[in-house]
């Protein structure tokens, strides 16, 4: 048999090595001199948890190890790196030196792909401006760091997709105006873990955002011009004192937004959208919102606290105006007292025979409700 | 499958491999493929075969059977997809691998390409150096001085 392998065009060996952890990639390199010239110009480096543990193994206490060979590697490659991803271990706290490093020669770099999970006890990660300066980058993710873009930010012109997992963001405005920045934008998640960052006023406009995901804690959002939202899902992580705050309304979105296929609310969501219109009726008030149908609705997934008639109210609301949905997954604690619960279901009941193409899913979740 | 009415409204598209082999399917299977999708856009006339000039009727065959079986929605779940595409990928030798390979980069069908790519990749996960070029029978052009002067580049690598 011939070797097959190693004449593949160059790009399909790069695809393989990139399947590979690091590891096992750069043990190619001594398969053979054709295979050694791949692993100098691979264009994806993936310094992962993974990465991590299987190089130090025993010997982690050894404080440089980790940076060392991330070093070396960068200063042995000889190409462009399209894509790095980079765990910042414990152990290299102590020397963010280095990753500033790794991330200036980056920067020169064309790099499009960008991933940074810092390790989560230690003090998030200050960003160095020049990734800032880095506008071919398409996918962005970070983890733990403190989101500043230097004033001198042009924007990043076509990134595509965003995660921002526990991040400090120093003001309020920040993800505002970085979204503005970023016009091609179709993916955007941004979730705390704890939920003690507050995301006080979000605006979001960004005309060819598709998917958005915010779990966090915040006062409101605002949504005008995110016209092709397809996929909305917002999770609130603490309950924030609506009235202090002097927010009307949570969510301004919708008024022209009528392209949205799922929808999904959790945690104090309902609570709070819910104890935020005890004056109006929830139809009045919803309804303002959003001013037109749902009319490409096809699923929402909603958690409810209570089965209280508000928050029922709300359910019906939605059914009745999402004339095309199919699925709609309800979750309840599964410690509801056994009035609300025939409460609730007499009620799904009437749901059930009045929007009979609709399936609604129950979902009970283990847990108390807090009222 | 597609379904009845869906296929008499596809048209019908005729594939030609290199060695000859004429192969006539749908256009939402044949489609699946980039390199296909923009050749038809430029051709006039799609009644005369279209040309996939690298790949054998052998391996064309295997290409179609994926494209037919992705280009049917809602018929399974995500999970049995995954598992055919599975024991599609098992029962295929070193050698079907490596034309499927080219066969999939150069038609540019993107499912294909990361299946087969992942199952190479799985051949190689964990193996030392020796083993893998055993496997694929890669020749060794290093002076052992050479080779051991790669090791020392990456000491971290060897380790266990």
């Amino acid at each position: 048999m011939d070797d097959l392998i190693s004449n593949l065009p160059k790009d399909v060996r790069y695809g393989i090595m990139e399947r590979l952890p690091l590891r096992d990639a750069a043990r190619m390199s001594t398969l053979s001199k054709q295979w050694k010239e791949a692993w100098k110009t691979l264009p994806s480096l993936v310094f992962d948890g993974e990465f991590f543990r299987e190089v130090l193994g025993k010997k982690r206490y050894i404080k440089l190890e980790y940076t060392n060979i991330v070093s070396k590697i960068l200063l042995q490659h000889d190409g462009p790196i399209a894509k790095f991803s980079l765990h910042i271990p414990r152990h290299i706290q102590k020397h963010p030196d280095d990753v500033v490093l790794w991330i200036m020669n980056l920067s020169m770099n064309c790099i499009n792909d960008f991933t940074l999970n810092n390790w989560k006890y230690s003090s998030p990660f200050k960003l160095p401006s020049q990734l800032f300066g880095c506008t071919n980058l398409t996918v962005l993710k970070l983890d733990y760091c403190i989101f500043n873009p230097p004033s001198s930010f042009k924007g990043f012109p076509k990134l595509v997709c965003n995660y921002l997992e526990n991040i400090h963001f120093p003001s309020d405005d920040v993800v505002g105006s970085f979204v503005a920045k970023c016009p091609s934008l179709e993916k955007l998640v941004i979730q705390g873990e704890d939920g003690n960052d507050e995301l006080p006023n979000l605006v979001i406009n960004a005309p060819n955002l598709k998917y958005l995901t915010i779990s966090s804690t915040f006062h409101s959002i605002c949504l005008d011009g995110s016209e092709a939202l397809s996929s909305v899902s917002f999770t609130l992580q603490k309950l924030v004192d609506q009235k202090k705050k002097r927010t009307r309304n949570m969510i301004k979105f919708l008024t022209s937004t009528c392209r949205i296929e799922n929808l999904s609310f959790r945690k104090h969501f309902v609570k709070v959208k819910i104890s935020e219109n005890t004056a109006d009726s929830v139809e009045d008030n919803w309804s303002c919102n959003l001013s037109s149908k749902f009319l490409q609705l096809r699923s929402i997934d909603v958690r409810l606290n209570s089965g209280s008639a508000e928050e029922l109210k709300l359910v019906e609301f939605l059914l009745a105006c999402s004339p095309v949905l199919h699925t709609f997954n309800l979750e309840f604690f599964e410690e509801l007292d056994v009035d609300d619960k025939m409460k609730m279901s007499k009620k799904l009941m009437q749901f059930h025979r009045a929007f009979s193409n609709i399936t609604v899913f129950l979902i009970f979740i283990e847990g108390k409700c807090d009222r | 499958m597609a379904s009845t009415s869906t296929s008499t409204l596809s048209r019908k598209l005729i594939l030609k491999s290199s060695d000859g082999e004429k192969f006539e399917v749908d256009e939402n299977v044949a489609m699946q493929s980039q390199t296909i999708k923009h050749m038809i856009e430029d051709l006039d006339d799609i009644n005369s075969p279209i040309p996939v000039s690298i790949v054998t009727g052998t391996i064309l065959s295997k290409v179609i059977e994926y494209c037919k079986k992705h280009a049917t929605e809602d018929s399974d779940s995500d999970e049995q997809l995954k598992q055919w595409d599975k024991e599609y990928a098992n029962n295929m030798d070193l050698n079907t691998l490596y034309y499927l390979l080219l066969a999939a980069n150069y038609m540019e069908i993107k499912g294909l390409l990361e299946l087969i790519t992942q199952c190479v990749a799985d051949m190689i996960k964990g193996k030392s150096p020796e083993e893998i070029r055993a496997h694929f029978n890669i020749k060794n052009d290093f002076t052992p001085q050479e080779e051991a002067n790669i090791r020392n580049e990456n000491p971290w690598a060897f380790e266990n």
